[in-house]
């Protein structure tokens, strides 16, 4: 009977957005139609202006799930922004999509006409069916590992970030490699990992590639590397992913204790800046909006008081009342300015004003209460003072 | 006409369900008394009349820790390098205080916690074993509060799961005395992993370095605990690397044949190459409760050990295996036709070759491969 409930119920089924649609593309360049695995965020709506970073994951037959499944979970922490996943399979294609010049490393008839797809054909296609931000992401292994750096060498490279596990590097492209990033004048960011067990051949050439590039000195180019111990050619992949996704969007990361103190506590000047900063330099690099939240502010009000920076408290009131004009936070972190300025008159009537506004859950209004209390008995001290001057 | 557009289509189709799919599911809880949902991740080519069966992985706070299971999965199984597994998560985000709520005296699930407890054990688990093919080998995973409410499956007499991952467990008063005391008794066969990071948050860092401190000295053969403390990552960003750790080490046994296994075990097993082959899958059944499917990698090694130990029966078995395992695949003949070979019986050997042109080429074997097999053979009659 038991069951049978059970049974019955489990018929029903919940929304589906998180699915995966499978499409088809024709391709003029290939002569041939391409299958594509799309993943659109959860709240993914077409009429919105909400725009996405878009990843594209090359030997999406056994690369898509693993890469979706990180984006889910760093999206939903807000580690990273929701984005639109593009998976190409490419099945039995596969050798001569990464077909490449063994000289130069760059791709050559069959793989010079999977390049053009890509760039011609697949990011248009994508880019007029989806609200895409600017931001685009390249994945690829082993040989496409290799191929992905064919956009790195172009003019104006229709990728940002560039995720080469255990690529088979050759030719040109494995010797310019550090090259080429250190040219760069726009963000760029580029991850490579090989491991211990990796293919010899691959990882001797990845490693001296890492070598090279780890000298680069450019404020362009964000580059992560890693050598996993233990691991070989096809399980380093999935650690691989994990590492390199969380270090592509660490600048979009909440707040966290370690920026905090590492970044926030030093800063140089008043700490609404910082936080200012911080989002232009999101927005600019990912495309999308990201807004700073009380929580941040809050956190950063925190800094501002362990060092005695009043005036990051003034600033920080005001960038408060700006973003969140309803709540009491911003008013409230200027009648603490007003205060610990010696102007308590201001600092009541700011505190006055502060309780006609909407609650935020980290400040409780009985303390607003007795801060009033507290001001209103010093005034009533002042004043005596003055009646007694008066009287004598 | 129509009949063509229809199988072509169905020919589509069954390219893209090769693909993993969820479902989305809803299942309702006496226990709880209320509707859950479920995420049913079923592998690639899931064939529900086949005899066969898959671990299941119960993955706790299904909202967000689902997805890297089930990607995880996904890739390492399509190389072969672990079983392929049914993976369900509970979404918990609306009921997760409830859900993991333990009680402050005895540090038991209690009321709602309770409820929680029995809704997998007595809901959840029997709902998917009657709809799907789930093995009795099942593993948990969890994160942070719900990486401690599963070790409490590990003081029943027989424990629901037998392999636990713990990703930066948030242990609550007394549960590290008491799994250190129950690891060291369990008698059966159970797997354990722990995570955390450098920059994990302190307090939860630091009761796990206690815990690891006492599990890493358990003597118990039946406990198979593995432990990562990883660098440059956080309370969060430790799920995607300690994910794929854990699933390899605990598949460990289950892995294809490597270099290594083949110099050290089967060059020097005292039984024959094939009998080694067979105690491997036996106690890879004993072991886990399924049975491994043969795979093409094991059959090499064991063909390349049986030739180079010029063992010429162990290759014989192996070559009738292959043939049972695989009837349409170009592998039967390929092995058939190297044991007739070895044996010196060309005649048969080119018959057996010849065969296999019909067949399915595998990952290794090619229509060109049993071309040149045919035309070397013919040329030794010949001459």
């Amino acid at each position: 009977m038991k069951l049978y409930a059970i049974l019955l119920c489990a018929l029903w089924t919940f929304s589906v957005n998180a699915q995966t649609i499978y499409k088809e593309i024709n391709s003029a360049y290939l002569n041939d139609t391409r299958q594509l695995q799309i993943k659109l965020p959860k709240d993914y709506e077409a009429n919105s202006d909400t725009k996405y970073p878009v990843i594209v994951v090359f030997d999406g037959d056994y690369l898509f799930e693993i890469v979706s499944g990180q984006v889910h979970f760093q999206s939903h922490f807000n580690d990273m922004p929701s984005s639109i996943i593009i998976g190409v399979i490419q099945g039995e294609q596969r050798y001569y999509d990464a077909y490449c010049d063994e000289v130069t490393g760059l791709p050559k008839e069959s793989g010079l006409r999977f390049h053009n797809f890509v760039e011609s054909e697949l990011i248009p296609f994508i880019d007029n069916n989806y609200n895409t931000s600017k931001f685009k992401v390249a994945v690829g292994h082993n040989t496409m590992g290799n191929f992905i750096n064919s956009f790195l060498f172009k003019k104006e490279p229709i990728f940002n970030a560039y995720v080469c596990i255990s690529p088979d590097l050759s030719g040109t492209v494995r010797d310019y490699l550090s090259d080429r990033l250190a040219y760069f004048e726009k963000d760029i960011f580029y991850y490579m990992a090989t491991s211990e067990k990796d293919m010899s051949r691959i990882k001797s050439s990845v490693r001296l590639a890492n070598k090279a590039i780890s000298q680069v000195e450019s404020p362009y180019l964000t580059y992560y590397f890693d050598d996993f111990d233990n691991q070989k050619h096809y399980t380093l992949v999935t650690s691989a992913v994990a590492k390199s996704f969380d270090k592509i969007f660490q600048l979009y990361e909440p707040l966290r204790e370690k920026e905090l103190t590492e970044k926030v506590m030093p800063y140089e000047d008043t700490l609404d800046k910082y936080l200012l900063e911080r989002y232009e330099k999101v927005s600019s690099l990912f495309g999308v909006e990201q807004h700073i939240t009380e929580e941040e502010i809050k956190k950063v009000v925190e800094v501002a008081e362990q060092r005695n920076d009043i005036e990051s408290l003034k600033a920080l009131g005001k960038l408060s009342n700006k973003l969140f004009p309803n709540s009491l936070a911003g008013t409230f972190y200027l009648a603490q300015y007003a205060e610990k300025k010696g102007k308590r008159k201001k600092a009541k009537k700011l505190y006055e004003s502060a309780l006609e506004l909407e609650d935020v859950a980290h400040i409780n209004k009985d303390y607003i209460f007795s801060k009033i209390e507290d001001l209103s008995v010093t005034d009533t001290d002042e004043s005596n003072e003055l009646n007694d001057h008066e009287e004598n | 006409m129509k009949r063509f557009t229809i199988v072509l289509i169905l020919g589509f189709t069954c390219t893209f369900f090769s693909m993993a799919q969820v479902k989305y599911e809803i299942i309702y809880s006496e226990n709880l008394g209320q509707e859950r949902q479920i995420k049913v991740q079923l592998p690639r080519n899931y064939d529900p009349d086949a005899k066969r069966t898959y671990p299941l992985v119960i993955v706790l706070d299904g909202d967000y820790l689902f997805e890297p299971v089930a990607g995880n999965i996904d890739y390492h199984a399509y190389w072969e390098d672990i079983p392929d597994c049914i993976i369900v998560g509970i979404n918990q985000s609306e009921h997760r205080l409830d859900d993991l709520y333990i009680e402050e005296e005895t540090y038991f699930p209690a009321a709602k916690g309770a409820d929680f407890y029995n809704f997998l054990g007595q809901d959840l688990v029997p709902f998917i074993e009657s709809t799907y093919k789930a093995s009795n080998f099942r593993i948990v995973v969890g994160h942070d509060m719900s990486a401690n409410y599963m070790n409490f499956f590990l003081f029943k007499t027989q424990p629901l799961f037998r392999a636990y991952v713990a990703l930066s467990p948030d242990f609550t008063a007394e549960m590290v005395n008491r799994l250190t005391e129950r690891l060291a008794t369990l008698d059966q066969e159970t797997f354990y992993y722990m995570a955390t990071a450098d920059a994990d948050i302190t307090r939860l860092r630091q009761s796990i370095l206690e815990a690891h401190n006492k599990f890493k000295t358990i003597e118990n053969d039946k406990i198979n605990y593995e432990f990562d403390d990883f660098s440059d990552a956080n309370h969060y960003s430790l799920v995607g690397l300690g994910i794929p750790k854990a699933i390899n080490q605990m598949f460990e046994p289950y892995k294809p044949i490597n270099g290594k296994e083949y110099n050290e075990k089967i060059l020097t097993f005292e039984g024959s190459p094939f009998e080694y082959l067979e105690k491997k899958y036996e106690d890879i059944s004993y072991f886990y409760g399924f049975e491994k499917r043969l795979i093409e990698n094991d059959v090499r090694a064991i063909a390349a050990a049986s030739n180079e130990r010029n063992d010429l029966d162990s290759l014989k078995d192996l070559a009738k295996l292959v043939k049972k395992e695989f009837p349409d695949s170009m592998m039967s003949a390929y092995y058939m036709g190297m044991y007739h070979e070895r044996e010196g019986d060309f005649k048969r050997a080119l018959r057996a070759y010849k065969s296999g042109l019909l067949l399915e080429p595998s990952q290794f074997i090619t229509k060109e491969m049993m071309l040149e097999k045919m035309y070397d053979t013919q040329e030794i009659l010949d001459n």
